[in-house]
């Protein structure tokens, strides 16, 4: 198809023009200081408009990782509290605890005080790491979770899995890059808990009919219990730390007129498990052996 | 005289005209008198308009390095005015090809129409002129004043100019 002449010097009229414009344009912007002020502050206010939004879709769609990174820092927040409540256990039963604890490191290896409290890396018993579930069954008797760190990631048997408000399970199988996790919705799990502050601890299980219920057993009858009491973790095992919350009370019932069963709302919705935190307790292996030493006695 | 020795000629003046106003006329700081826009209207019609835009760049060029002013300044606003010429004249007169009556001044136009003319040209002028100078750091009403008054000012120039010099020179 053949341009017509007016057409062909219309354009060709208006792109000389187009290019003397830029062309004067850019000087201005090269020799003027006002301009090319201006001219970049309109530029930077359109690429901000731009990277507002850009940066709004890209949180929007990065939701997942800042869960899991609010998780992991919750992780650490959990292991400096573990670490500053053994600091003050430990002082106040030395009876050198004169004041509050002033510093705590970063990488939480040590802590000290300015005045009486120092600690070493041994005080610190827990490591966690965290971990995505990729598997989590819920429909059977026998509920197991996969999550996807392995041993590659330093993952072995018979470490706890916690959220910061529940008991998970614990490790049993371990691959190079998975793990299988005996999930507490399973009646091989028992777990050492105690209700409230008091010291008084029982085992809990779950109650193998609802995935929002567990139950305490071996509470003595003599203990007080009230609808809305928290369950904690005892600390009296390797696989988790001591004073995690694991739920309330619902009700309780007194069994064979000894001690009495309490049932335990859990804090942790099964069906909700995204991240989870792996638990190492750093001297399992020596209490372990310990706990299976057998004194001999000589006779004389 | 060939025609393109005394347009030549008549350019040169009105540039070295233009460059004497810039160097001593200051009335007032935001008023610009601009008399080699009036040149470049007043070209016979049947310059072609690429060449009449690329005189109209580098004359501004000039205008803008041999003055104090921003380089760039009057050579984009004269552009504008060498593009947009032609379609202001076809709009306001109509000339009968091989008639000869391609001059472009208040004697072939008629007054009223001249002066449409300038008003649209000078206008095209001092927009791109003010808006490429204050580039958005001045006030809107400022920016407004300042177009009105240097608009207004140089047409009453240009007719004067035009009626005394333009007219018999350019044709």
């Amino acid at each position: 198809m053949k341009i017509p002449p007016l057409i062909y010097n219309a354009i060709g009229r208006f792109v000389l023009f187009v290019v003397l414009e830029t062309a004067g344009v850019l000087m201005i912007l090269n020799n003027g200081i006002v301009q090319r002020y201006r001219i970049f502050e309109t530029i930077r206010s359109f690429q901000c408009f731009f990277w507002e939004r850009n940066t709004a879709i890209k949180d929007y769609t990065r939701l997942k990782d800042i869960n899991a990174s609010l998780i992991k820092q919750n992780a650490f927040l959990l292991k400096q509290n573990v670490l500053y409540r053994n600091c003050i256990q430990n002082s106040i039963a030395e009876g050198s605890f004169h004041g509050e604890i002033n510093k705590i490191d970063r990488n939480a290896s040590s802590v000290t005080d300015s005045t009486t409290i120092r600690l070493d890396s041994s005080m610190v018993m827990y490591d966690y790491q965290l971990a995505k579930v990729i598997k989590n069954s819920l429909n059977t008797e026998h509920n197991y979770l996969i999550i996807d760190k392995g041993a590659k990631d330093g993952m072995s048997e018979d470490m706890g899995v916690i959220t910061p408000i529940g008991v998970v399970g614990i490790t049993r199988a371990v691959g190079a890059d998975y793990t299988y996790v005996l999930s507490f919705l399973n009646n091989k799990q028992t777990i050492s808990a105690k209700i409230g502050r008091s010291n008084i601890f029982g085992t809990l299980r779950w109650d193998h009919r609802s995935i929002y219920y567990a139950q305490l057993t071996e509470i003595p009858q003599h203990i007080k219990v009230r609808r809305g009491d928290t369950v904690f973790t005892s600390g009296y095992s390797t696989f988790y730390p001591a004073n995690i919350p694991i739920g309330t009370a619902v009700s309780y019932r007194v069994v064979n007129g000894t001690h009495k069963q309490i049932k335990v709302r859990l804090m942790q919705n099964f069906k909700d498990l995204d991240y989870v935190i792996v638990v190492k307790h750093k001297h399992r292996h020596q209490i372990d052996s310990l706990s299976k030493f057998q004194p001999s006695y000589s006779k004389r | 005289m060939n025609s393109i020795v005394k347009y030549t000629i008549i350019g040169i003046a009105t540039l070295i005209i233009q460059l004497l106003i810039c160097e001593f006329v200051n009335i007032w700081p935001p008023l610009y008198i601009a008399v080699f826009p009036l040149f470049i209207l007043m070209l016979p019609n049947d310059f072609k308009p690429v060449l009449l835009m690329i005189t109209a760049f580098v004359a501004g060029l000039l205008i803008d390095s041999l003055s104090d002013g921003l380089l760039g300044l009057n050579a984009t606003s004269l552009t504008a005015i060498a593009f947009f010429k032609h379609s202001f004249i076809k709009g306001l007169a109509r000339y009968e090809s091989g008639s000869g009556a391609q001059d472009v001044n208040s004697k072939h136009l008629g007054f009223q129409r001249f002066l449409t003319f300038l008003l649209l040209s000078y206008t095209v002028f001092f927009i791109c002129y003010t808006m490429l100078d204050d580039f958005g750091s001045g006030s809107i009403v400022f920016l407004v004043i300042r177009l009105l008054v240097n608009i207004i000012v140089n047409i009453i120039i240009a007719i004067i100019l035009e009626k005394l010099f333009f007219q018999r020179l350019m044709q």
